[in-house]
């Protein structure tokens, strides 16, 4: 009798230790689900963010006409872009652009920082894990100013300089909001201001121009009639003494655009 | 028995516990949410209604963004293109190029003695006339019974100048941006003209108003915080009339749609690099390729 009640209850430890020990299991494989869904991305279905490609699914920029404190970002092998810090991969960014890829970093929190994208549509934005990314500080910003057509460089929050500035026309607007120096170019088939630099955003109302996807640039010109004029497709038209200033300026800088 | 109890209850505190802990580790991280962000460019209530245009909303979080190029066909208001995004507790419109009451003074017969008055101005010295007060006759816009001296004009010569050159529309905004992420927006307005004269749009802080009674009371930069958590804010509130009233780009931000909200970050407005950051941002090489950008 003793013996069948002992019996009884090391079955019944045994069923326990079993049921734990299986659903221990599904836990930790539970777990590690889990784990490995946010940290093996499989990079080559992602999309790749470039000034070519558009993502609709990248979440907007939350606060599109604020600075930032001067943070950029390389990365620099192809890296994950997520909707949200712990959220799911949607794009991926390259190392390269035109030149480096430098992105400006608009927000910050452990372990994550959210990035402006070069790709359509404009104010997107990615959010990329703060671990082999290189970091460094651009104390530049670039301010235009549609209504006024004028381009403002500032550094460390002083002004280096305030120019007239050629703007979208009406029906081709310089789009407003915040985007950044995507890269610094000679173009070999614009021998007139071949000095060009793209920024993160595209034309509102054009979907390609030229062949190219509607890239917002600034850029020089050879008239100077243009500069305070809103004349152009999207693209900031500034005189030369403008455009060597900003030639200096790191990529990744935030250019703020708006309508004032 | 209650040896046998010790096994059992081992077994269901083992089922319960891990049960909840597996549901737990694979519970998605997103988590829907309760009320939709969401934004619209135009809207009107009043003699003319026009519903939101263009409207998105987004229930999940997820952005959506949407554009038009026209309103519903209405005699009050036209734009050029509108685009309304929203998105994981955030929302922005971006409208370009809106006309209120285009082409009202166009129909407008000058009254034969202010046309006399007008006709016989002397080329110089007249700007110290005085604007005659006389009834303007119906606008076709939902207007208050309105005379010349309501008009946005200092003098005689400008009051002629006005109505024999009418400008285009009553009221024209060059671009209007709103955005809200949380409970915190903002607004930014272009170049704004009433009957062709340019008014200084007054610093876009919350509840400004810009004078331009009697012909409209503009409200800029409205924002409400609603009992739910969300967050409105609209840029412009145009009333004609105290009877018709025009919204211009308004954004609704509601409750996080993910579960982990996103901490709230440090925005400074210029750089201000401290003394722990990274390395200065190198100056960039020029490369040389061709990409066609928008000129």
């Amino acid at each position: 009798m003793r013996r069948t009640r002992a019996d009884e209850r090391g079955g019944g430890s045994a069923g326990a230790l079993a049921v734990l020990l299986l659903l221990g299991g599904v836990a930790v494989v539970g777990v590690l689900g889990n784990r490995d869904h946010v940290e093996e991305v499989d990079l080559s279905t992602l999309a790749s963010s470039s000034t070519h490609t558009t993502i609709t699914t990248a979440p907007l920029d939350p606060q599109p006409y604020a600075g930032t404190d001067g943070l950029v970002v390389h990365p620099r092998a192809e890296t994950a872009l997520y909707s949200a810090p712990d959220g799911e991969p949607f794009a991926k960014i390259g190392p390269a652009q035109f030149g480096p890829t430098w992105l400006p970093v608009v927000e910050k929190t452990d372990g994550w920082l959210r990035v402006l994208l070069p790709s359509k549509p404009n104010r997107s934005t990615g959010w990329v894990r703060d671990d082999d990314l290189e970091r460094a500080s651009s104390s530049y910003l670039i301010r235009v100013h549609t209504g006024s057509r004028t381009i403002e460089l500032f550094q460390q929050g002083k002004s280096l300089g305030r120019w007239k500035a050629g703007v979208g026309a009406k029906k081709t607007p310089t789009p407003s909001g915040r985007t950044f120096l995507l890269g610094s170019i000679i173009d070999t088939k614009r021998s007139a201001s071949p000095v060009v630099l793209p920024l993160g955003a595209h034309s509102p109302t054009l979907d390609t121009f030229g062949g190219g996807p509607g890239t917002v640039a600034i850029h020089g010109w050879p008239r100077p009639d243009v500069f305070g004029a809103a004349v152009s497709a999207g693209c900031v038209r500034v005189p030369k003494t403008a455009l060597n200033r900003l030639q200096q300026v790191p990529l990744g800088t935030l250019v703020l655009i708006d309508s004032k | 028995m209650r040896r046998q109890l010790v096994p059992t209850i081992t077994t269901v505190a083992a089922v319960s516990g891990v049960v909840a802990f597996t549901l737990v580790a694979s519970a998605p991280v997103g988590n829907a949410a309760a009320r939709a962000s969401s934004a619209y460019a135009v809207s009107a209530e009043g003699q003319f209604p026009i519903a939101k245009t263009p409207y998105a909303e987004s229930l999940d979080g997820k952005r959506r963004s949407t554009s038009a190029l026209e309103l519903p066909k209405n005699p009050l208001l036209s734009v050029r293109a509108g685009t309304a995004t929203a998105g994981n507790d955030s929302a922005a419109v971006e409208l370009i190029d809106v006309v209120v009451g285009p082409d009202i003074l166009s129909q407008v017969k000058l009254p034969p003695e202010l046309k006399k008055s007008c006709d016989s101005l002397p080329a110089q010295g007249a700007d110290n006339l005085p604007i005659p007060n006389l009834p303007l006759p119906e606008l076709g816009v939902p207007l208050p019974e309105l005379s010349t001296v309501d008009l946005p004009v200092k003098n005689l010569p400008d009051l002629c100048k006005l109505l024999l050159t009418p400008p285009s529309s009553l009221l024209a905004i060059e671009a209007v941006n709103v955005w809200c992420a949380g409970d915190e927006g903002g607004v930014d307005i272009g170049a704004l003209t009433l009957l062709g004269q340019r008014i200084a749009v007054p610093p876009t802080k919350q509840g400004a108003t810009i004078p331009a009674a009697p012909l409209a009371t503009i409200a800029i930069n409205q924002q409400t915080k609603h009992s739910d958590g969300s967050f409105t804010i609209t840029g412009l509130t145009i009333n004609l009339g105290g009877t018709q009233t025009i919204r211009l780009a308004s954004t609704t931000c509601a409750k996080p749609a993910t579960k982990k909200p996103t901490p709230k970050p440090t925005q400074p407005t210029q750089p201000v690099i401290p003394e722990d950051q990274a390395p200065a941002a190198p100056v960039p090489t020029p490369v040389k390729t061709h990409h066609p950008v928008t000129g």
